[in-house]
């Protein structure tokens, strides 16, 4: 499952940046400024290159935009597979059983997504407006000085995003608590889980704090992995490309980390047995 | 008549002496000294208002018999809708809303001659038929000033300071006082100016367009309340406190124009720069940006010492404006200028060094070299870009001086010349358009960019030693006068020893834009002869017939896509290591370069130097034989992890 997600999000971006990746070679690959961004970044020849194809440029970039698109629309989709296979703590990952839990859970996992998205979004709203009272609209004729708006962003944001975090990991939870009771109706789960999830929250936050300390981690790790190497070179090219696929590879591992643990959590908060008996299909 | 105008020589004479005797900074005066202003000013914090009183010198500097002094009210553009300025100006969202009466306005009153007799004034529209623009106002002298005499005028003037405008004004209790007294205009010779004809240059305000001013030297007492901070064009003589209000006394000589500035919150560095006063004025939380405005001031004043002429003058003050104050902010005037930088902006992105150094490169542009910015901005701040880059490149990198943010730089005058070639349309004006004439949207650009990109070709035209001689022969000609754009094309004539007009009827004059393509090359092995050739029949096999080793025809194709013709190099390179470097003269659509050569071509490049900097395309410049695909694959291994990246945050919702 691991690696069908990264093939999946491989695919995807290769998708998208494969066009970018063209347009570059017939435009470039035979003109000598290419050795100019061989080193790194040169500002005369990308703005020339945009000036000249702007209009290929935004084409691709709206099909990339379409792709990321489709891309997350198939991340819903996944989720109900994703969870089931924890949520019963399957030994086996069998793909037909996957995809029969993808199916099943789709709908209601793409309307919970959607509710979650405009909590999301009022969130946003409530601290936007937040943040625009205290900058005053960050007017330089209401302000003495700019510093206020970022103290204001340093009070905000931090504040917004525990949030924002907090209501990732209430989803989460959400799905799990769908997935378990095979629940049809949203409203009720969503106002369950949110009770459930805010009286342990200790336990809910300090594993999703957990989590995103991995992540942290991970990319700690890849950052130190990548200093050694420039990539002026066609063997510094590719170990780059590798260390970033590893790093992507374990990015999609904790997200799946993070959904395998929360579900252990939710039948420990739940007071569900951590192993079931798996009941979907048999293996064939 | 005669003696009373004797007598008047006489007491003017004793005076400048008594004056300059004491307070003189230079044994010889730098300039013609023609206006000279002593002034007496309070400042009411509370009202707005500030109170003068000024003693004006002028000298005729002119062959003409001169009935009448024209000034410059800036501040009256500020008065109302009705002024030229709001009339033509993109700028009337800018006009005050609040309830608060916060116009700004400037008027002259008791105005006298050195008998004391009145002299009648009236509000005067040189430039258009808007009657109530009151920004020019013509003084009535009650004897004309005859050929190189002098006159002297006193009179009280009131200011009511707007809140911040254009480039002046207040904000609370900071104060930005440019453009703010009755300031006279420059009258012009015959020699001078682009009509030929003498008389006032002295245009209304208008909101595309900044100043011209006359040389002389400056006394100004500035009364403010004793918890202010001030800081002024020249050097501070002395303070005096009279209660609660503290008057500064600053002096200051060979200028065009005074600006001050006063705050109860300012902080104060200070530091030298040779025999220069280097001040920065800022506000709290802006102390991290001090060291970077002196850095830039001594790399500013350094490079001009090495290339131009050392900075004259004995002080220089930088403004940090505060955000309140922002629309005061990048703006030069003598010895005084004004900077900006934001603490939300990265560190990366070089403002503080870019204003610092544009605004202190107008000391020499539009201050030494006191060009007329109304009718040519071209000369001032198409000059000062140019120099900007060349300073800012030099001291903070050709690929970062501009910014230089998480691996993406962007060096200054790459970035210039970006900005010009991105403009909707860089053929909407020429560079010699005056000020006012300028679209709203591209005069900026116009004026900035594309002069200094020319200038920069004519550097890699004529070469970087005769550019260098071409400014210096400029600034030694023209320091301390006011030249005209025909004023610096003869002295590029003059040093580059050729006309020059079929490069500035093109690219100043002219509106075309330039681009040269290498289209194609080829190589082709050149075959024995074959064939019947009178009694004989060759197969091409015959060993005398035969090359020992193979010759090869080759050919390169250059295009002119653009209208602007220039002479052009192309370096031709051949896989046996040899290079032949062609000159062209860049006028036909299409040119051909053929050879016979036992190497074929690997790759060929127009203009290998960039000297051209106003080709507007240099991806097209250079082809190879075999494409380069590694860089490519660099980026979209690059490009991939990114969207991966994306792709996989976007996760995060689900």
């Amino acid at each position: 499952m691991w690696l069908f997600l990264y093939l999946i999000n491989l695919l995807f971006a290769f998708l998208a940046a494969g066009p970018f990746s063209d347009l570059l070679e017939s435009e470039l690959a035979n003109s000598k400024v290419i050795q100019h961004i061989f080193g790194g970044f040169d500002y005369t020849v990308f703005m020339e290159f945009y000036q000249q194809n702007s209009g290929a440029i935004w084409a691709f970039l709206g099909q990339a935009i379409i792709l990321v698109f489709v891309f997350f629309v198939f991340n819903i989709f996944f989720s109900g597979g994703i969870i089931n296979t924890f949520y019963k703590n399957k030994e086996h990952f069998i793909l037909r059983n996957f995809w029969y839990d993808c199916s099943q859970f789709f709908w209601r996992f793409l309307r919970l997504t959607f509710y979650f998205l405009m909590f999301h979004a009022v969130l946003l709203a409530i601290f936007g407006v937040l943040f625009y009272t205290i900058i005053e609209g960050g007017s330089n004729a209401n302000l003495v000085s700019e510093v206020t708006i970022i103290s204001g962003a340093k009070i905000i944001f931090p504040i917004y995003a525990i949030f924002a975090i907090i209501l990732s990991m209430i989803q989460d939870y959400a799905k799990i608590h769908i997935v378990s009771g095979d629940k049809k109706m949203l409203t009720k789960p969503i106002l369950e889980i949110f009770k459930l999830t805010i009286k342990n929250f200790v336990k809910t936050a300090s594993l999703y704090l957990l989590n995103i300390l991995t992540i942290l981690i991970i990319f700690g790790i890849y950052r130190l992995l990548q200093t050694p190497f420039t990539s002026d070179n066609m063997t510094g090219i590719f170990i780059l490309f590798l260390v970033g696929q590893l790093f992507l590879f374990c990015r999609i591992g904790v997200k799946l980390l993070n959904l395998g643990s929360a579900t252990w959590m939710y039948k420990y908060i739940a007071n569900q047995p951590i192993v079931e008996v798996d009941q979907g299909f048999e293996e064939v | 008549m005669k003696q009373k105008t004797n007598w008047s020589v006489l007491i003017f004479c004793f005076l400048v002496f008594n004056t300059f005797a004491q307070k003189g900074w230079f044994e010889q005066p730098l300039s013609p000294r023609t206006a000279n202003y002593d002034m007496q000013i309070t400042l009411d914090p509370e009202t707005k208002m500030i109170h003068g009183k000024t003693t004006l010198t002028w000298k005729n500097p002119s062959n003409d018999t001169v009935p009448d002094l024209h000034f410059h009210l800036y501040y009256n553009a500020f008065k109302n809708t009705e002024s030229t300025f709001f009339k033509n100006s993109n700028r009337i969202s800018r006009r005050p809303t609040d309830e608060e009466c916060t116009w700004g306005w400037n008027e002259m009153s008791n105005i006298k001659n050195d008998n004391g007799q009145n002299l009648s004034s009236k509000y005067i529209q040189p430039d258009n038929d808007h009657e109530a623009d009151q920004t020019v106002l013509s003084v009535q002298l009650a004897e004309p000033v005859l050929p190189n005499e002098s006159v002297t005028v006193t009179f009280d003037f009131t200011v009511k300071i707007p809140k911040i405008m254009v480039r002046s004004g207040y904000s609370r209790d900071y104060f930005f006082l440019a453009q703010w007294y009755p300031k006279l205009g420059v009258y012009e010779t015959e020699e001078m100016g682009r009509t030929k004809a003498s008389g006032w240059n002295c245009h209304q305000y208008h909101s595309n367009t900044e100043y011209y001013g006359e040389f002389g030297n400056y006394d100004v007492h500035i009364t403010v309340p004793g918890d202010y901070k001030v800081g002024a064009s020249g050097s501070l003589q002395k303070t005096t406190e009279n209660g609660k209000m503290t008057t500064h006394s600053f002096h200051l000589e060979d200028v065009i124009d005074y600006t001050w500035t006063a705050s109860p919150d300012y902080l104060v560095y200070e530091d030298k720069w040779r025999n220069v006063d280097l001040k920065v004025m800022t506000f709290p939380g802006h102390e991290c940006f001090v060291e970077r405005y002196f850095d830039a001031a001594k790399n500013s004043f350094d490079y001009f010492a090495e290339h131009l002429g050392e900075y004259p003058y004995h002080s220089l003050t930088m403004v940090d404006v505060p955000y309140h104050g922002l629309f005061t902010g990048a703006m030069e005037y003598p010895t005084l200028i004004s900077v900006l930088n934001l603490r939300i902006l990265p560190e990366g992105v070089l403002l503080s060094e870019t204003f610092a150094v544009h605004e202190l490169t107008h000391q020499f542009f539009q201050q030494i070299l006191a060009t007329n910015e109304q009718e040519e901005p071209w000369m001032d701040e198409g000059f000062t870009t140019y120099w900007e880059g060349r300073i800012m490149d030099e001291y903070y990198g050709a690929q970062s001086s501009a910014f230089s943010v998480l691996g993406i730089g962007a060096g200054n005058v790459e970035y210039n010349r970006i900005e010009y070639l991105n403009m909707r349309n860089p053929k909407m004006v020429p560079t010699s358009a005056t000020g006012f004439d300028n679209g709203v949207n591209g005069y900026r650009t116009i004026t900035y960019n594309k002069t200094a990109i020319w200038l920069k070709t004519l550097e890699g035209l004529v070469g970087e030693a005769t550019m260098s001689e071409i400014w210096k022969t400029y600034y030694q000609k023209w320091k301390f006068k006011h030249p005209y754009g025909h004023d610096f094309i003869n002295v590029v004539n003059e040093v580059v020893g050729e006309d020059m007009g079929w490069f500035f009827d093109q690219v100043h004059f002219g509106t075309e834009m330039c681009d040269y393509e290498l289209f194609s090359f080829s190589s082709n092995e050149i075959l024995p002869k074959a064939g019947v050739f009178g009694a004989d029949c060759l197969t091409g096999n015959e060993e005398d017939n035969k090359n020992n080793e193979p010759l090869y025809k080759s050919q390169v194709v250059i295009y002119r896509n653009g209208e602007v013709k220039l002479p052009v190099e192309i370096l031709v390179h051949f896989e046996d290591g040899t290079e032949i470097l062609e000159k062209w003269d860049g006028k036909d659509r299409i040119h051909y370069l053929n050879y016979a050569k036992s190497s074929k071509i690997d790759w060929a490049e127009v203009d290998p130097q960039r000297k051209i900097h106003l080709d507007q395309n240099f991806t097209n410049n250079s082809l190879v034989k075999e494409s380069e695909t590694t860089p490519v694959k660099k980026y979209f291994s690059k490009l991939l992890f990114w969207f991966q990246n994306v792709m996989q945050a976007v996760t995060m919702l689900v």
